[in-house]
């Protein structure tokens, strides 16, 4: 029984010091792995590259002149829409990144602070 | 897989007196795998798994105690902003200032990101990195010497990679040998251990094995190994876990989990492999069975990423750069497959790489209309489905991506047109708003259906119109028929011109099989039953080889639900279906027995002989030759693809010929009237071959042909085969060597599953000549096939028969016997009437010589006991002389007594 109170002791020492290595290493990573994913996920869900890429191609079949003025314009209101979303997107992805940098740092900081 | 063994201990990892070896520190032995080292190392202990679970409880216990001190932080933070001061009443904790309670706060996301950390960081150790060829040692260089000089890194320990239920099938299976005291861990008592684990009892569940009879096996296996203090884990069985290593590396699994274990033990020799042996068990199986499993997961993986890549596509008819139109006028004849998929109401379409890859590279070559050919039932359908589920995944060319696949039916657009040129105005709609929206794939199911539709005179028919449309590539379209109507109604039509052929064929045997496993899910989940891997194998094998007409994989999916609602009816609920139930549903649709031998049925075939001679008298050569040929049939010894036998029955007329074909037919088939009989005498001309096989252009086909198509298990006698016309007999060569023979309208007819018999008269005289003379019926039969047939057959015609039997003039004694035999037939026509029929010796003897002619064999004797005793007994019948229970005596001369019965005296 010792022997196992003694193992598990030892781990969780372990395991205390190796946290902040791995936090700012291989968990740094993976967090900002996960941030690239989603905000290419984002990209595609919104479909910007294919509204670009179609920027000037009226929509709807209408070749006709009209048709493509308004497509174009409505086109770039979509677009300015989408970008808007995208940017929020990137903007909450940015902060999540931002927050696990400087969360342990800004609680140590607090609690030196406090004490 | 290369070993190196340790010099010192020869891989045992222990020393003699059972001390660890200190060379190899008790590791025994190393496997090289793609570059790397193998090892097992782990010292099991008394008590091990308690402390296991033990360090689980602390491990769950510590995660809990920082989530509630997370939990705590936050409730403080909350009372300091929010002034929640009524907590302090719940809690006398609260009244702490609200700095102190702003430092837990702070202490506790501290503490919240240290149990993210272990959170994740745990899950992160549980993956294996399997060895890969970059950065690799070279096989060549390594033996004992090397290993010690070699970095850590190359070396793996395989518990390091084990699942949690692998580590508890080795924790239990060291348990197991420790509670029996044996010496060596055997893969018998890993087998043994995982008896009790998931995984293991779907495996053993899948191969249909026996519960019971697997447990008392394992058992006296047990029993019988050596016995000792230590406890050690022997070599196969690391053998056996590197083995599994290597199976999961080259699967890319998460880690070893219990599949491939099982795989490994099946595939080395050991007591566990001879068990499952006696079980009709073999390695292949558990492999198939290891990657039907696999299959399972493929679709479950496949299934969840298609869910994700759903959730991009637009709903509905618009694309997603918005260029399309609405199509409203073709949404009414027709199903948006794209749309369907996306819904999750298509089936998964598995295999058929071959198929897609033909596909996409006509696609992108030319943006060419395609057009895919193939039998009913070889998965034309499933492979639009599969293209669908393509498209969704955005796994397709860059034409089909963003893209609908469209599917348009032919009836209701045929369907309620009166005004002339409706139909035509319809389609060139539909066209007009295809071309308009530009994000339409067009599927047109039996294409051929639309060749001919038109309503004016003269006018183009709608395929016209729709291939006109095509050879400007205005859009695309995929299209299915049938190869029979692609020959005759688009091949040399303008959509011929416009259509890209694409042969689909029957896929091959393991992809099949892999279809039917994937198909079985729906059928388990609606019938409640569980198919083992032997059914799955059957129903593949004996649909190939009895169900005709109709095409794999369907014929074999259809197969098995059919044995899947037959079993749930019989024996109910969570049974599991094995071979033997598809082989009985087989037996019942084709009247065929292909189920295994029943110990009655065996001495059935055994006394085969004495069955025949039941109704042929003497002719012992004959008996003999076509009872072996029966038997071999039976016990699946016989060449499967050739038919079942094919014999020449040579010999002067009414000597049993016939009526041996017919036992033949009765023993093997179940009914005497299961035969094709052709009389070759009608068939001396060439051109008579018509109408033996159909002829050209006509819908009919020829009298052979059609009959063996609709009854392809019967016996084929062709009487006086002598007498055929050269070429008809080289038509038979075909028959007896491959077993098919292609009729005039194209088709192949099996000929399998038939018995051939031919009968001839030719060299009748000779063999009654010798006969008379006493020669053996060996050597006759060798002059006639060296000599006496040669006017008759060519050698190569008489080579194809597995046996030419020579049949003997009947004597006087054999008469007497076919006599005996015919009137006990009347006996029991008469006894069905209450009547007893007895038949004096002398009137035998009379019957026999009255109806015994040396030239016409037994003939001439039906029709003398159908004048002197059918025809008297009836006249007696109908003027009332004779009654129910009315003894009937037939005396020489003819002379009947009646002997009357004896009534109750009411």
């Amino acid at each position: 029984m010792s022997k196992l109170s003694r193992n598990i002791f030892i781990e969780t020492i372990l395991n205390i010091l190796y946290f902040p290595l791995w936090w700012y290493s291989k968990g740094l990573k993976k967090t900002f792995l996960f941030v690239f994913k989603k905000s290419k996920k984002l990209s595609k869900y919104l479909g910007l590259k294919i509204l670009f890429a179609y920027l000037f191609k009226p929509m709807f079949g209408q070749y006709d002149f009209k048709g493509r003025i308004i497509s174009f314009f409505m086109r770039c209101l979509l677009l300015g829409w989408r970008l808007f979303l995208f940017l929020l997107g990137i903007l909450g992805l940015l902060t999540l990144l931002i927050i696990y940098i400087i969360l342990p740092i800004l609680s140590i900081w607090q609690i030196i602070k406090l004490t | 897989m290369k070993y190196i063994y340790c010099p010192t201990c020869n891989g045992r990892g222990r020393l003699i007196n059972e001390k660890k070896c200190p060379k190899c520190q008790g590791r025994g032995f190393y496997a090289l795998i793609g570059g790397f080292l193998i090892y097992f190392e782990e010292s099991f202990y008394p008590g091990q798994k308690i402390i296991h679970g033990l360090k689980k409880f602390f491990r769950i216990l510590i995660n809990s105690a920082l989530f509630g001190f997370g939990l705590l932080g936050i409730i403080s933070i909350l009372k300091v902003l929010l002034h929640l001061d009524f907590l302090s009443h719940y809690w006398q904790f609260f009244f702490l200032p609200p700095r102190k309670l702003k430092l837990i706060f702070w202490i506790s996301i501290l503490t919240d990101c240290f149990l993210y950390y272990r959170l994740i960081s745990f899950s992160e150790k549980k993956k294996i990195i399997w060895p890969q060829t970059k950065g690799e040692i070279t096989s060549q260089a390594i033996d004992w010497s090397d290993i010690s000089r070699l970095p850590n890194r190359f070396k793996i320990n395989v518990i390091d990679a084990l699942s949690p239920k692998a580590f508890t099938l080795i924790l239990n299976s060291w348990n197991l040998a420790k509670k029996l005291k044996h010496k060596e861990i055997l893969p018998i008592h890993l087998f043994s251990a995982g008896l009790n684990l998931s995984g293991f009892a779907l495996i053993i569940n899948r191969l249909g094995i026996s519960w019971i009879k697997l447990k008392s096996k394992i058992t006296q296996a047990l029993s019988l190994l050596p016995t000792g203090e230590e406890t050690n884990f022997s070599i196969e069985t690391k053998q056996v876990l590197f083995r599994a290593y290597e199976i999961a590396a080259e699967k890319k699994a998460k880690n070893i989990s219990l599949t491939e274990i099982f795989q490994s033990i099946s595939e080395q020799k050991n007591m566990v492999t001879e068990i499952l042996y006696d079980l009709e068990i073999t390695g292949t199986e558990v492999k198939n069975v290891c990657v039907w499993i696999d299959v399972y997961k493929k679709i479950k993986e496949r299934w969840q990423k298609f869910r994700g890549a759903a959730q991009l596509r637009p709903k509905g008819a618009m694309n997603k750069a918005m260029t399309a139109i609405a199509t409203p006028y073709l949404d009414a004849y027709s199903q948006d497959l794209t749309q369907i998929a996306r819904g999750g109401y298509l089936p998964i379409c598995l295999d058929r790489k071959k198929e897609f890859a033909e596909i996409f590279r006509i696609i992108e070559g030319g943006q060419q209309s395609l057009i895919l050919v193939g039998q009913p039932g070889v998965g034309k359908t499933s492979i639009i489905n599969g293209l669908a589920w393509k498209m969704i995944e955005e796994n397709v060319p860059k034409y089909l991506q963003d893209k609908r696949l469209v599917s348009l039916s032919v009836p209701s657009l045929v369907a309620g047109a009166s005004r002339p040129g409706e139909i035509e105005e319809r389609l060139q709609i539909i066209m007009n708003e295809i071309v308009r929206a530009g994000n339409i794939i067009l599927f047109i199911p039996k294409i051929h259906n639309m060749v001919g539709v038109k309503t004016t005179k003269g006018e183009l028919d709608i395929s016209e119109m729709l291939a006109d449309a095509l050879k400007r590539k205005l859009f695309l379209v995929i299209a299915t028929t049938f190869p029979k109507e692609y020959r005759e109604n688009i091949e040399t039509k303008s959509l011929g011109q416009v259509l890209t052929k694409v042969e689909i064929d029957e896929p091959e045997e393991n992809a099949t099989i892999q279809i039917l496993e994937a198909n079985t899910a729906y059928i388990e989940a609606k019938q409640q039953v569980y198919f083992s891997y032997g059914a799955i194998r059957k129903a593949y094998k004996l649909s190939k080889q009895f169900i005709h007409e109709r095409f794999l994989p369907e014929k074999a999916i259809n197969l098995l639900k059919e044995v899947a609602s037959a079993v749930h009816r019989k024996r109910g609920r969570r049974t599991i279906i094995h071979a033997e139930d598809v082989a009985e549903i087989v037996s019942e649709k084709t009247g065929i027995p292909v189920t295994k031998v029943t110990e009655k049925e065996s001495e059935k075939l055994l006394n085969l002989e004495s069955r025949i001679h039941q109704r042929i008298i003497d002719q012992n050569e004959a008996v003999n030759m076509v009872s072996a040929a029966l038997r071999r049939a039976r016990t699946e010894l016989r060449d499967v693809k050739r038919p079942i036998v094919n014999l020449l029955f040579l010999g002067p007329t009414g000597v049993g010929k016939t009526e041996l074909a017919k036992t033949v037919a009765e023993v093997y088939f179940g009914n005497e009237n299961k035969m094709i009989r052709l009389d070759m005498s009608e068939y001396q001309t060439k051109e008579s071959i018509n109408r033996l096989i159909g002829t050209p252009g006509s819908e009919k086909g020829g009298q052979l042909t059609e009959a063996v198509r609709l009854n392809p298990f019967s016996l084929v006698l062709l009487d006086e085969i002598e007498k055929a016309h050269p070429d008809i007999l080289n038509l038979f060569l075909q028959v007896m060597d491959d077993g098919r023979l292609t009729d005039a309208l194209g088709r192949t007819i099996d000929f399998t599953n038939v018995i051939l018999i031919g009968t001839s008269n030719a060299g009748t005289q000779f063999i009654q000549d010798e006969i008379r003379k006493g020669t053996s019926i060996k050597t006759i039969q060798d002059i006639l096939i060296r000599e006496k047939l040669k006017p008759y057959f060519r050698p190569e015609f008489l080579n194809r028969f597995d046996g030419i039997i020579v049949f003997k003039p009947l004597g006087k004694n054999e008469i007497r016997e076919i006599t005996k035999l015919l009137l006990n037939k009347i006996i029991k026509k008469l006894a069905n009437k209450g009547i007893t029929l007895k038949i004096t010796e002398e009137a035998i003897n009379e019957l026999a010589e009255a109806g015994f002619d040396p030239t016409f064999g037994a003939r001439p004797l039906r029709r003398v006991i159908q004048e002197r005793v059918n025809d008297a007994i009836s006249k007696y019948l109908l003027t009332g002389k004779i009654e129910r229970k009315d003894i009937v005596i037939l005396d020489k001369n003819g002379t009947i007594r009646i002997k009357k019965g004896q009534g109750l005296n009411l």
